[in-house]
């Protein structure tokens, strides 16, 4: 066989034009450091679970099921032969326990009309209610792994807890992070003029009391973070991918940071997936003295669940506007990046989130990106994309003058 | 009244407060110890101490002006920590790095389903702009588009072997990792990319001028 000298050749001179290699700026070192902070919080959540899912599987009673989600809540590195029985029969798709916990003073648990305030943690059968105050929220747990996280002023029932879990929303804000279901199992939330149905996935899902502009007069909110959700509503059914909400065009784009800290109607804004903790999360975390606090009881690990939540809850905007981006909706990866600007305009992400919505807009609406372009440059005079956006800038003077 | 503990402390500080200078040192086998018990205070250390790599390898296989490139690297940082509790610590944490990186490089180009720019990535654009010289001979923009449409004309998984192990000076175990093949047929991609780059570029008659000439400045020099 001939000596493949050529190629031997283009490689030495392939060698030597390595491309320069650009240091980060702040913005990309914030994003890296909430990306790993991210992943490992991941990575410790699957090694508690996989701790649960890894002795072997017994009979147990359906009592057993509630010690399992306490379990998981308070010492989640010791494997339980309980624990795995309950959740073995809820994998079976038998009876699916509903552990629900007070975050707060305020929580009122309703069943059979009678109210009582939720003080200890308590098993939610079918009929069973939650009523969160307006300093208070609430979590559930369910034996299949799925954690609901009901935020302040919301109202949820439970109506079935087996095979099919439905629950209802009447008022307030949840977020969900549905566990994956076994062939037979279904996860339905229905609110007043909707019905939402996933199978493992992530989102937030919010009654509104008005309905805001652009949704259509829909009171129901719901933006997902992770696969696919069905909404079915007036009749129709959609299915709404991550990175996507519904309805379409009711976004918080036009909302500014103030006006966004004050809409009480804008559900995720109250969303904390770490720790059983819900809190309500300001527009923008401050360290005045009027934020919210850390519950007490919490001491240990409360600061620094509030801290990630904030970052995870700007690092998630940003994601699913990634997302959105990859998977060609222009208009969700805007929304996203809009929204993370709106609610955090002083994150470490703002300037990568100007950036991102500058390049979108120049191929879609190149006056829009202009405009942004002029908003990123007077905000970040030496931004890392000063030069993308004095082009973009240039360019759409240049069809201004020639026209 | 005390303030609220700033919550976004961690990230929230100017380019001083992100120095890794500014970090205590702790050795490779520490820091991946903390990572494996997912320890979020070793986040910040474990960053600056993968960055650079993860941005080289960037740089080499998707180009600095890649408008992916902090995605790649952002998915890179979240593939580094899945994976840490597989290292083995059987060689550099930097190789190690190196290789998981030029894998999320590798998925991310084939996602974009785009074939034909696999090698956009390469810097021929900007080195032809500048003209760089390799040894002693300015590299025109010419040569550098032809030696870019060659490669794109290759089997794509067998030019993809050839630039991670000829250019970029993988070795074959690592290429297997990269591209989630065995060895052997690493090594079998990288032989017939070899020949069939060899063919093409002996019938380009400018091209092959130009990579003799370069050849026997080589040997003079």
């Amino acid at each position: 066989m001939t000596e493949p000298r050529y190629a031997r050749l283009m490689a030495k001179v392939l060698q030597r034009i390595a491309g320069e290699v650009k240091a980060p700026t702040p913005a990309q070192d914030a994003r890296g450091i909430l990306e790993i902070e991210r992943a490992l919080m991941a990575a410790r959540r699957r090694r508690q679970l996989t701790v649960f899912g890894a002795g072997g599987a017994s009979v147990a009673a359906a009592a057993a099921a509630a010690a399992w989600v306490l379990f998981i809540e308070q010492k989640p590195l010791e494997p339980s032969a309980q624990a795995n029985s309950a959740q073995a029969n809820a994998a079976l798709g038998q009876v699916v326990n509903v552990l629900a916990h007070a975050n707060g003073a305020g929580v009122q648990l309703r069943v059979a009309g009678h109210e009582q305030p939720l003080t200890e943690d308590a098993a939610l059968n079918p009929g069973a209610a939650i009523i969160s105050g307006p300093n208070s929220q609430a979590t559930l747990n369910l034996s299949t792994g799925t954690r609901l996280m009901l935020a302040t002023r919301t109202q949820f029932a439970v109506e079935q807890a087996n095979a099919m879990q439905r629950f209802q929303l009447a008022t307030g804000s949840l977020h969900a992070k549905v566990a994956k279901l076994g062939k037979s199992q279904r996860f339905v939330v229905a609110t007043p003029d909707a019905e939402i149905e996933v199978r493992g996935t992530e989102f937030d899902l919010s009654v509104l009391d008005h309905p805001g502009q652009g949704c259509e007069g829909s009171h129901t909110l719901l933006r997902v973070s992770e696969g696919v959700v069905e909404v079915r509503a007036a009749g129709g059914v959609q299915r709404i991918a991550a990175g996507q909400r519904w309805p379409a065009n009711c976004d918080l784009d036009n909302l500014t940071p103030n006006n966004a800290a004050s809409t009480a109607a804008v559900p995720t804004q109250e969303r904390l997936r770490r720790g059983g903790v819900l809190r309500p999360a300001p527009a923008e975390p401050t360290q005045s003295a009027g934020g919210p606090q850390p519950a007490t009881d919490e001491a240990a690990t409360g600061e620094a669940a509030a801290r990630n939540s904030h970052l995870l809850e700007q690092n998630d905007l940003f994601a699913s506007g990634v997302a959105a981006r990859r998977a060609g909706n222009t208009q969700a990866a805007l929304s996203a990046y809009g929204d993370l600007l709106a609610r955090f305009p002083n994150s470490p992400l703002a300037e990568n989130a100007m950036v991102e919505r500058m390049r979108l807009l120049k191929k879609s609406d190149p006056a829009q990106a202009a405009l942004e372009a002029q908003r990123y440059l007077s905000r970040f005079p030496n931004g890392f994309a000063h030069n993308e956006a004095s082009a973009i800038l240039k360019e759409h003077e240049a069809k201004q003058g020639g026209q | 009244m005390a303030s609220a503990a700033p919550k976004l402390r961690v990230v929230s500080g100017g380019a001083g407060a992100t120095s890794a200078s500014a970090l205590p040192v702790v050795d490779d086998a520490q820091l991946i110890a903390a990572i494996c018990r997912a320890e979020p205070s070793a986040a910040r250390a474990f960053y600056h101490r993968v960055r650079p790599i993860v941005d080289r390898t960037l740089t080499r296989l998707l180009g600095a002006n890649d408008a992916e490139y902090e995605d790649a690297a952002q998915l890179a940082f979240v593939q580094l920590v899945q994976a840490i509790a597989k290292f083995r610590q059987d060689c550099p944490l930097d190789a190690w790095v190196s290789v998981l990186t030029a894998r999320v490089v590798y998925r991310l180009i084939r996602e974009r389903r785009r074939e034909r720019q696999i090698f956009s990535g390469l810097p021929f654009d900007e080195l032809a702009a500048t003209a760089p010289r390799t040894s002693g001979k300015v590299i025109s923009g010419q040569i550098l588009e032809r030696m870019r449409r060659h490669l794109e004309g290759m089997d794509e998984r067998r030019a993809w072997t050839y630039l991670l192990h000829d250019v970029y000076g993988y070795e074959l175990k690592e290429i297997a990792t990269i591209l989630n093949i065995s060895v052997s047929a690493a090594q079998s991609r990288l032989v017939r990319g070899r020949g069939e780059l060899h063919d093409r570029v002996a019938a380009d008659p400018d091209l092959s001028r130009y990579l003799d000439d370069f050849a026997k400045e080589e040997a003079l020099s």
